[in-house]
């Protein structure tokens, strides 16, 4: 009898662990619409409202222990953004002495807080909540509660209130979609820094940093510019969508491409609310 | 069986004196439908709230970078309450609840969670786990094996694996924060489950 158990428990494991590896293995051989995805599909309409009641339900608590934590990072960050506005002074003073960089600059706040010049005419905005996210390190991704029923379609850019780059649609559902944040290591949107047009690709890594490869070698780039996407990409033709200031420029001078560190403009640990732009 | 007793002697008598346990159902008393029905019931529902808590709240609450994994508390606990072939089953159904709710890999956390689920329920089979420290092994033990497996299936699906983060920001706090959350975990599960049927294995 023991032993007949024991087999039978044995088999139970070795059939659960094939049944992963075999799910697993069309999960990423299949495409969008294979079965594997459906049944994740269909389990998803039934998840996602109760997702979204759940995260409701959650707000207040969410807040009260974001309040404690910012409490205790109140001290730590308040050093450092002092250190940081010393530093951002001494910077705008010498690039107020040159008066055609004030004036691109300039230019650039305006692109910055005027919609209609970085979104093109005729582009709709899906307001979409957070309902759910991925806590594993090694991926950075949301869930929202819109999805094809709404009008998204895959590779949308979805951006912040501030209307900087979240990230873009990777995955729908009628109800549903999961937005691949840009501080993934798989994400990749192409990009230019501002105002020199130099142009590479912003991609994300496991440990949170962003950086901007592939930039030309021979442009100058300064900390503190900004970076917006080029909209020279199939799937994102939205050209100027803020993503985040240069904060460090990699200067290998054996490697043929520069490597900017970039620093987002948005949050990604505390998004709740976001806007998904119809191309 | 009487050896059995005698191992943990000392044990036994102590929390005896101190605290009388709560009587064991035994293994039969769930043989009947009406039984079945209830337990399947209650581990459904601990296992809709465990995919909600681990999708919506989890990464809200982070200490020094990592989120508590509400998943593995949850599959642990049913482990050791219920035994391997409930564990690793339980671990399975939640592993594949997670992916859906994240949009992730089908397949990879419940890969993971079925190890998980059958090496909890073949401890509380094997082993004496009377001891109050049992859910924190079970657990710190089971993050170790969980943390390993997804490094490896990760550096295989070819994602970053920086070492060095990946052990001072991934590893150590999941540690950390897994390790605090066992007892009570285990103890609500434990509440939850109505106590415990008896997993341990007759010695020969």
């Amino acid at each position: 009898m023991n032993r007949r158990r024991a087999l039978w428990r044995r088999l139970l494991v070795v059939a659960l662990l094939v049944l992963s590896l075999a799910m697993l293995t069309l999960y990423f051989r299949e495409s969008e619409g294979g079965p594997v995805h459906r049944v994740q599909q269909a389990g998803m309409k039934v998840l996602s409202p109760l997702q979204y009641g759940t995260s409701r339900i959650a707000e207040p608590f969410r807040d009260a222990w974001n309040w404690v934590g910012d409490l205790f990072t109140a001290q730590s960050e308040n050093a450092r953004l002092r250190k940081e506005v010393a530093k951002l002074q001494a910077l705008t003073a010498q690039q107020a002495k040159e008066l055609q960089e004030y004036s691109e600059l300039r230019n650039l706040t305006d692109v910055m807080e005027d919609e209609d010049k970085v979104f093109p005419e005729g582009v709709e905005f899906v307001t979409a909540r957070v309902i759910a996210r991925s806590t594993e390190a090694w991926y950075s991704t949301v869930t929202i509660n819109v999805g094809s029923s709404d009008g998204l379609e895959l590779y949308d850019p979805v951006v912040n209130e501030q209307r900087g780059l979240v990230g873009r649609v990777t995955s729908l559902t009628g109800d549903a979609a999961k937005v691949t944040l840009l501080t993934d290591q798989k994400s990749a949107v192409g990009a230019e820094v501002l105002p020199n047009e130099a142009r590479g690709v912003v991609a994300g890594s496991m440990t949170g940093d962003m950086t901007m490869d592939l930039v030309d070698r021979s442009e100058k780039i300064e900390r503190g510019q900004v970076v917006v996407t080029s909209g020279a990409s199939k799937t994102l033709t939205v050209r100027g969508i803020p993503i985040g200031v240069v904060d460090d420029v990699g200067d290998q001078a054996v490697e043929l491409y520069q490597s900017v560190a970039i620093r987002p403009l948005v949050d990604f640990k505390k998004l709740e609310w976001v806007l998904v732009v119809r191309q | 069986m009487a050896g059995d007793e005698m191992h943990g002697l000392g044990r036994v008598q102590v929390t005896r004196t101190a605290r009388p346990r709560r009587a064991v159902r035994p293994a039969a008393e769930l043989h009947s439908g009406r039984d079945i029905a209830i337990e399947l019931g209650r581990l459904a529902a601990m296992l809709i709230v465990t995919v909600l808590l681990q999708t919506v709240l989890a990464s809200h609450i982070r200490v020094l970078g990592a989120s508590p994994d509400f998943a593995l508390l949850a599959v642990v606990s049913v482990g050791l309450l219920r035994g391997s072939e409930i564990g690793a089953l339980f671990g399975f159904v939640i592993g594949v609840g997670v992916s859906i709710a994240v949009f992730g890999p089908l397949g990879l956390s419940s890969l993971v969670l079925v190890v998980i689920g059958y090496f909890s329920g073949r401890y509380a089979e094997t082993a004496d786990t009377t001891s109050g420290w049992t859910p924190v092994v079970a657990v710190l033990s089971g993050t170790v094996v969980a943390l390993l497996l997804s490094t490896l299936m990760q550096f295989l699906l070819e994602r970053q694996t920086p070492i060095g983060f990946v052990v001072t920001r991934v590893f150590l706090p999941s540690l950390l924060l897994n390790g605090l959350l066992a007892a009570p975990s285990y103890l609500l599960s434990r509440l939850w489950l109505r106590e415990g049927v008896s997993v341990r294995e007759p010695q020969a």
